[in-house]
């Protein structure tokens, strides 16, 4: 009996960080539920999840004796969206699932994945000054916009990375890296330079939109996790509405008006 | 100049005066004292020569 | 031809989008070049249907539906989840500007004390925000049926 209540405890306490860490780092609800069942199953265990916006709780039993059942909650720690990490977790739990790892060893690999290898800093920053001058271009600006987007996303994301670096608050970051990037993307109306400026500024702040928390919420809302998918929604409009005012603060001071 | 000109020049100059001050954060952080005082004392040609008088 | 340039123009930008948007989430090396693939190819099918008068939202679709297939086509080869590759190369086709012109319509709409303006901006609110809406709830359908048409296929992209 002892051993079988360690066991479970162990198991509940290895999915359950398991799913939080899944959580934390922007995986959908059904992939969690997948890959904590499939792990569970291996081990002739039932898992029981309920999915919170900041935490995880989680029921074990055996499958051949609901009687004894052990349940924990685990907090998720946020971490910036992973799919690096999305990608490991998964494949861990094929790994599990298949008998070649148990769940000890996989708990020690998963304490050693971390976040993984990150993309460096200054290539991201580059990379997404590259990507939101190209958004400029899908919507129809000119060279001379995209070479303003380009040069205000810099600006705005390398801000944006500082602040985040410091610990700001995520809110107030969005809201100054929006109405800083808007303001180098005013450069169009300011002084006359190209034949889209209009195009110029409302692209120079794109980059911030949360897209994938967004497309996250809605996967969740079509699988019925509708709490979860609420809770990402909220989180994306939130940020969407401080763009939003960073964009109407950098309006407000260039005297502009683009509606 | 205009005023719109010169709200912008001063928006982008404190956005750059942000980055410089933390770039000396940094710069500061990263390099510790001591490195900071052998700079300062770095042998230089001159204790050579004094060493070569005596 | 110049059509065809025009939907190659349209494909490789959306590709640089992707592939720096993605960045942001951290994807694994090997799935960058598959984002750029799959949002190329995504955006200059919505593109072509914009051209030949199909709405945005059911272009939207349709393309994110394409996305959906050809991520869960190519997930297995990198051992990735195939939302690896398709959420990112949803991005470039997201419509921030009319979400944010929705809020800027709030916003500006709540400074308005007279009936004709308020009711202007409302109109820009409703319709921009309307839209938003269901251009992301419409590719998010889109990419999410191949996933759930091939559940299997899906799930089991990572196993080794």
């Amino acid at each position: 009996m002892s051993g079988t209540c360690e066991h479970l405890k162990e198991a509940g306490h290895f999915l359950s960080g398991y799913a939080a860490l899944l959580l934390g780092c922007g995986a959908t609800c059904i992939r969690i539920e997948k890959n904590v069942g499939r792990m569970a199953r291996s081990c002739g265990l039932t898992a029981d999840l309920v999915i919170l916006p900041a935490d995880i709780l989680l029921t074990v039993r055996r499958a051949d004796d609901s009687h004894i059942s052990y349940t924990c909650t685990t907090g998720v720690r946020k971490t910036s969206i992973s799919f690096f990490l999305n990608t490991e977790l998964s494949k861990l739990s094929w790994l599990v699932a298949e008998g070649k790892m148990n769940m000890r060893e996989a708990a020690e690999q998963v304490r050693g994945i971390g976040t993984g290898k990150v993309t460096d800093s200054r290539v991201m920053l580059f990379l997404v000054a590259a990507a939101n001058a190209s958004f400029c271009r899908l919507f129809g600006g000119d060279g001379v916009a995209m070479s303003i987007v380009f040069v205000a996303t810099l600006a705005g994301f390398l801000l944006k990375q500082c602040m985040l670096a410091d610990g700001a608050d995520v809110r107030l970051t969005t809201f100054l890296s929006a109405f800083f990037a808007a303001v180098a993307g005013s450069a169009g109306y300011v002084f006359g330079w190209g034949t889209t400026p209009e195009l110029a500024l409302g692209t120079s702040v794109l980059f911030l939109i949360p897209g994938i928390p967004y497309i996250n919420s809605m996967s969740d809302l079509l699988d019925g996790h509708y709490l979860c998918s609420f809770c990402r929604f909220m989180y994306a409009a939130v940020q969407t509405v401080c763009i939003s005012l960073g964009l109407c603060g950098a309006l407000l001071l260039m005297n502009l008006r683009i509606l | 100049m205009t005023h719109t000109v010169l709200l912008w020049d001063a928006t982008v100059g404190l956005l750059l005066i942000i980055f410089m001050f933390r770039l000396i954060q940094k710069f500061r952080h990263e390099t510790p004292d001591s490195r900071l005082i052998e700079w300062e004392r770095d042998d230089s040609i001159h204790y050579e020569q004094d060493e070569e008088e005596d | 031809m110049m059509f065809l340039l025009e939907i190659f123009q349209d494909g490789f930008f959306a590709a640089i989008a992707a592939v720096g948007f993605s960045a942001i989430a951290h994807p694994p090396r090997a799935a960058y070049k598959y984002c750029a693939l799959i949002a190329a190819v995504g955006h200059g099918i919505r593109f072509m249907l914009m051209e030949y008068g199909m709405h945005i939202i059911a272009a939207a679709f349709a393309a994110s539906l394409s996305v959906g297939m050809l991520a869960i086509l190519f997930a297995p080869r990198v051992k990735c989840p195939p939302e690896t590759f398709s959420f990112p190369s949803l991005l470039p086709m997201i419509p921030g500007i009319y979400a944010y012109r929705a809020v800027q319509a709030l916003v500006l709409c709540l400074m308005q004390s007279e009936k004709v303006f308020f009711n202007h901006y409302l109109y820009l609110l409703a319709y921009n925000g309307l839209t938003a809406t269901i251009i992301i709830l419409g590719m998010v359908v889109g990419v999410t049926i191949p996933i759930f048409l091939f559940k299997r296929l899906s799930f089991s992209a990572t196993k080794g």
